[in-house]
C-alpha cells in the first residue's frame, strides 16, 4: 500500500453538462444555482472523473476487500471561484498518503488520502480536493 | 450582512430522503456500491433494510444551508467528517454557527461550524467551512 504514494492519476478533463447538472442538484434536493453556477458537490465525482479515474478503480488499487469494508473519512475542498456550467476543466492528481491504524474497536484500517487539482483551461487553479478514505482490513 | 460571531446559521432540511434520488447519484458518480441502490444488497450487509445515503449527498445537504445564507458563489472553504449513515426516508437538518469573521485579500469572509443531523439527532457529518460574505468585494486576480 505504501507504494500507492506518490503515485499519479492519468489526468485529463472534465465538461459540467448542464443536463447533468440539473440532476446533480435535484439529488443534492435544490434547483440548479442561479448564473451558471454549477452545484459544489461536483466536487466530488469531477475531479476523479476528470483526473481519469473511477470510485472502482480506487477500490482496487487500494485492494478494497468489499465496497462495505470502505468508509469515506475527511474531505476537505478549497474553492478559489465556483465551477460553471459548460465549462472544461482540467484535473490532476493522485494518492499523497497511506497510513496503516488501528481502529478504536481493535480493527486495522488503512487510512488513503488523495488530492486533485482542478484548473481551468487557461492553467488558473479554481479548487482542490484532498479527500481521504478508509479501507477496513480484517487481518 | 451583518454577522456576528456565535451567529446560528439558518437551517436548511430535507425529509424523507430518497432512495431514487440515491440512484441517480450513482450513476452520475460511477459509484458501484450496491448499498446506495440494492435494499437486498443492504441487508445481506447487516446494515438494516433502508438504502444508504452516499456521504456527498449528505454534504451536499450542508452546503445547500451555506449556499442559501451567504449566497451561491460563497464558499472557499470545506473540511468535514462523516459520522453516521444517513438513510432512505430519514427527515435531515443541516446547521451551523459563525466562529470567527475575518478579512483576507480584501474579502470579508465568515468561519463556521457545520453539521448534519437525523431527526433521531444522530450527527451524519461535522466539520468547518469558511464562507464570503454578501457585500464582500471581490478580490483582485493575480497577473
Amino acid at each position: 500500500m505504501q507504494g500507492l504514494v506518490g503515485r499519479p492519476f492519468p489526468g485529463g478533463t472534465f465538461t459540467i453538462e448542464p443536463w447533468e447538472n440539473v440532476l446533480l442538484s435535484d439529488v443534492m434536493g435544490v434547483d440548479p444555482l442561479p448564473d451558471g453556477i454549477a452545484h459544489p458537490a461536483y466536487l466530488f465525482h469531477a475531479p476523479l472523473a476528470g483526473a481519469g479515474v473511477r470510485i472502482s478503480d480506487i477500490f482496487e488499487l487500494c485492494h478494497a476487500e468489499s465496497e462495505e469494508a470502505v468508509r469515506a473519512g475527511e474531505y476537505h475542498w478549497v474553492i478559489n471561484r465556483p465551477l460553471r456550467v459548460g465549462t472544461t476543466y482540467r484535473m490532476s492528481g493522485g494518492f499523497v498518503g497511506v497510513e496503516r491504524k488501528q481502529g478504536r474497536r481493535g480493527g486495522l484500517m488503512d487510512v488513503v488520502t488523495f488530492e486533485i487539482d482542478i484548473r481551468d483551461e487557461d492553467g488558473e487553479a479554481v479548487a482542490s480536493t484532498v479527500n481521504t478514505w478508509i479501507f477496513l482490513r480484517s487481518s | 450582512m451583518d454577522v456576528d460571531v456565535g451567529a446560528p446559521i439558518p437551517a436548511w432540511s430535507l425529509g424523507p430522503v430518497s432512495a431514487e434520488k440515491m440512484k441517480v447519484f450513482a450513476a452520475i458518480a460511477r459509484d458501484p456500491n450496491p448499498i446506495h441502490w440494492d435494499r437486498k444488497a443492504v441487508a445481506e450487509r447487516g446494515l438494516g433494510e433502508r438504502l444508504i445515503n452516499q456521504g456527498p449527498t449528505n454534504l451536499g445537504y450542508v452546503i445547500n444551508m451555506l449556499l442559501a445564507w451567504a449566497g451561491p458563489a460563497s464558499i472557499r472553504d470545506l473540511t468535514v467528517r462523516f459520522t453516521a449513515n444517513v438513510f432512505d426516508g430519514d427527515h435531515v437538518v443541516a446547521g451551523g454557527v459563525v466562529t470567527a469573521i475575518r478579512e483576507e485579500r480584501g474579502e470579508r469572509l465568515a468561519d463556521c461550524d457545520v453539521w448534519l443531523d437525523r431527526r433521531d439527532g444522530t450527527r451524519a457529518v461535522a466539520g468547518s467551512a469558511t464562507v464570503v460574505l454578501p457585500g464582500s468585494p471581490a478580490p483582485a486576480r493575480a497577473g
